[in-house]
Formats: C-alpha cells, structure tokens, sequence
C-alpha cells in the first residue's frame, strides 16, 4: 500500500486577466516522496508551488497541502544578517526559545556543510553558500513539506552538481516531503522519484515519469529517460510555438 | 573547493580593508586642502579690501572662548535640539508605520509631508511665536515641524523600495504583522529611513537656529543663534562670523560622528559601499 498523500489538489485553475496558467491541474504527491516539477517558461510550475505556499490563490479546484517550507530561485536571504542570523530568524519565527537557537542555528549550518561560515554577512558568501544557508533556513522551520523553486539555476555545473548531492542526502536523512521546480531535465531525473512535466500551453500535466533504480545507477538509462522527457517537452513547447 | 572560496573571501577582505582606509584619508584630507585654499583667498580678499578676515573670525573665537559663551551656547542650543529631534524621530516613526498600514490614511496625509518639506521652516517661526510666545514649546514645534516630514518621507520611500522578494520571506517564514515590520520592513527600509533622519537632523537644526535668531533669545538663554544675532546687534562682524562657524561645526561634528559612520556601518554590512559611479 502507497503511503498517503500529503499534497493532493484536483481540479486548479488560476488565470492573470484572461490568460490561463493553470487549467484544472490534479497531482498527488505522498508523504516523504520527492517530486520533480517540469516545464518550460510559462507553464505554471512557480504559480503552482506559489499556491501551495500559500503565497497566491488559485481562482478554483481544491487543495489539500500541510504548511510548507520555500526555498527560492534566488537565495533571498535577508542581507542586513549573517548567515546564523537568516537561519536564527527562522527558527525565532517557529517560536523556539533563545538558549536553544544558537544550538540549532550551529547543527543546520554542519547539515549544510557550512559550520564556519555562520558569521559570514550574506555578500561575503559565494552563490553556492547563499543555496546552502537558504536550505539551511527553510529545513529550520522544520515541517515536513519543502518547496523550492529552481533553487539551483543561478548555480554553474559543479557547485549544482555538489548541491544536488548534499540536497539527496539531507532529504534521505531527514525524510521531508519535497517539491522542486527546475526546467533542467538532467536536474530533475538526478533528484526527484517522480517527474511531472507540465504543459506549456494550457497548465495541465503533459506527462509523468518515475525515476526507478536503474535510471539512477545507470548512465545511459538515465540518458534514455532524459531523451524521452525531452522529446515530450520540444513537443509541447513546439506545438505552443506553432499555435502562437 | 571551501579553501579556495575562502581565499578568495580573504582576498576580497583585504581589498575592502584597503579601500576603506583610502576612503577614510580622502574623507579627511580633500575637506582639510578645501578649507585651507578657502581661508587664505579669504584672507587675501579681505586684506585687499579692508573687510573682514580670519583674523578677525580667530580673535572673536578666542574671546567667546575665554568667557565660556561657546560652552554656554552650543550645549543651549544642543540640549533643545537633541531632545526636539528626538521627539521628532519618535513622532515621524509612528506617524510613516501608521501610513504605511493604510492607503487611505497614506493618500490624505502623505502628499502634505511633502508639501510641508518645501516650505521653509523659518516661515513656521512668527506663527509660532504668536501662539506659545518665546518659550521653549515655539522651539520645539518649529523643530518638529522641520523634521517630522523628511523622517516621514525617508522611511516611506523605504518601504515602498523593499524587494517583494524579502516580503514573501517573511511570510514563508510566518512572520506576522509585528514580526514582519521589525524583522523585514524596517531592516530593508533602514538605508532610506536613515538618509531622512540626516536630512531631518539638518531640518531641525536649521529650524532651532532660525527660532533663536528671530526670538533674540528673549527667555530662551544664549543660543548659537541668539550668538550670531547679538553680532549683528552689536555691528561685530567678527562675532557673526564666529556663530556662523560654529553652527556649521555643530553640524558637521553630527554628521561625522553620528550619521556618517552609521550609515557607512549599514552599507558595508550589506555589501553596499562601493565607491563612486566609475
């Protein structure tokens, strides 16, 4: 039996003017589950994990979602604080006494490999520490459900690709449900269990794939997989191209 | 990878460091050659045409000096214009938070803090000599009328340049209303709060001088500006000229000890401070 769905939402729509972005999306997403969201530009994918936060509402259709952590495209920590201090914030914000902040504060900068940097002001850090404090402060509210919005796509090659290894560990140590949006195929088949493309042209899921063990361990399956996500997508951006 | 990176931030530092301390000699020596080039084509002008001069700027100091009318008057003139700013900090403060929390309340008040900034706060003195005569309560109404509206204005135009960005962090990390206005509003304002603080301090002082100067410093005690009106009473021009000086001292002395480390403080802090528009 498949666990629980911790995000469900059936029939979302929401529209700016008379332009839609989502056209009665469905998804469910299970407890602990790590999803991929796909899409080209002006698919929906950040209006979606906007609505889920909480920080927009969709015009109808339902959705059933816990309180969520967001970590952002940019890093959007609060420059007038070091690093301790955006993660301190946090964790004042979840209402956690003084004596035990610091404690914390110190144990989610080692999570993020970032133990000495504490002191750091946020222009002192590099775009990859910025990422790192930002996931830092998003895992101090500690609820079971993370966001993230292409978190990495300001990122080059090999501090996403160190990233992408540290954000796999963090989520098989501390189990969270979470929901990235990229438009980077290879980022997604690295990261996710499930990856939903969404449609470029009407805000509805064009396809969904499961990232089994062997795309994983194996290159040229993951290769394949990615191909075949790709070819989904050219189709639906295409098909978008040919209509305008 | 983290040494390299932390390397790099060494070296950043250090450059920082080096920057910082050429900016603070610049600050220090380019005013120091202005006002001795001023001085001197001063001197020259007023040897050349009798009036005038450092000289005699230099014996009215030193006299004011020797009978303790330096002392007297500028700690009279700060210990109203402190307080009254002050006052004026805690009134602007509240009034731009409360506009902030209410377009309606924004749309019919903001644009006459705007108006009010053009007038001169001079023009307040008579008016408020008419109503509280010359008592300390014309000071400090002509000071907070000079003050309050740049305060307002500063801290508004913070708000309103605050990143959404920064806005949606606060609410991603549940920040209620007081929460999001001392942890995310005023922080990301504090730039723009403090420029209208400056301009605001330089309002007020203006406003206190003003109302010394017009009131003659009947029951007010020796102000600087009662100072430079006594000079001019006197026909002293080198007594004028000593008031004028140390109402511009005074000035500076905040400026550099008060609202220029603070503000350069505030913008290192953010990466900010980097130099000039090349």
């Amino acid at each position: 039996m498949s666990p629980a769905p911790t995000v469900e939402f059936a029939g979302l729509t929401k529209s700016y003017g008379n332009s839609p972005v989502l056209s009665g999306m469905d998804l469910s997403i299970a407890e602990g589950e790590f999803v991929c969201l796909l899409g080209g530009s002006g698919s929906g994918k950040s209006t979606l994990l906007n609505i889920v936060a909480g920080l927009d509402h969709a015009d109808s259709g339902s959705l059933s979602a816990p309180p969520a952590a967001v970590m952002f495209q940019e890093s959007a920590l609060l420059p007038w604080l070091t690093a301790a201090g955006n993660i301190g914030l946090a964790l004042k914000l979840t209402g956690m006494p003084r004596a035990q902040r610091a404690v914390r504060t110190q144990e989610l900068l080692k999570m993020v490999r970032l133990d000495r940097a504490g002191h750091r002001l946020v222009h002192q850090l590099s775009g990859g520490m910025k990422q790192r404090v930002a996931l830092a402060r998003a895992l101090a509210q500690n609820r079971s459900l993370l966001l993230m919005d292409e978190p990495f796509s300001a990122l080059d090659s090999i501090t996403r690709d160190f990233l992408h290894d540290e954000l796999e560990a963090i989520w098989r140590a501390t189990g969270r449900t979470i929901i990235l949006v990229t438009h980077n195929v290879r980022e997604a088949i690295r990261l996710g269990q499930r990856v939903v493309l969404l449609s470029s042209s009407g805000g509805t899921i064009a396809g969904e794939w499961t990232v089994g063990d062997l795309q994983r361990r194996d290159a040229l399956a993951a290769a394949a997989l990615a191909e075949e996500i790709r070819a989904v997508l050219h189709r639906e951006v295409h098909g978008l191209a040919e209509v305008g | 990878m983290p040494k390299l990176a932390e390397a790099t931030s060494g070296s950043n530092r250090l450059s920082l460091r080096g920057s910082l301390r050429g900016l603070r000699s610049r600050s220090i020596v380019a005013p120091a050659i202005t006002l001795v080039v001023v001085f001197l084509l001063w001197a020259f002008s007023a040897a050349a045409t009798g009036n005038a001069g450092p000289v005699e700027l230099f014996a009215s100091l030193s006299r004011l000096w020797a009978s303790g009318e330096i002392a007297q008057s500028v700690a009279t003139s700060l210990g109203r214009g402190i307080p009254g700013f002050l006052l004026a900090v805690l009134v602007g403060t509240v009034l731009a938070l409360a506009l902030t929390r209410s377009l309606w309340l924004r749309a019919a008040v903001a644009p006459f803090m705007t108006c009010l900034l053009t007038l001169p706060t001079v023009a307040w003195v008579p008016l408020a000599i008419l109503f509280f005569g010359v008592t300390d309560t014309t000071v400090y109404f002509v000071v907070l009328t000079g003050a309050v509206p740049a305060i307002v204005n500063g801290l508004l135009a913070g708000v309103d340049q605050i990143q959404p960005l920064h806005r949606r962090v606060g609410t991603v990390l549940g920040a209620g209303w007081f929460d999001m206005a001392t942890h995310i509003v005023l922080p990301a304002a504090l730039p723009s709060y403090v420029s209208g603080l400056r301009q605001g301090w330089a309002f007020s002082w203006r406003a206190l001088m003003a109302a010394e100067i017009i009131s003659g410093g009947q029951d007010l005690g020796l102000g600087l500006g009662t100072l430079l009106q006594r000079g001019r009473e006197l026909d002293d021009v080198g007594g004028v000229l000593a008031a004028i000086l140390l109402i511009l001292l005074v000035g500076v002395v905040i400026e550099v000890l008060v609202f220029g480390p603070f503000e350069r403080r505030l913008l290192r802090r953010r990466g900010l401070l980097t130099g000039g528009t090349r």
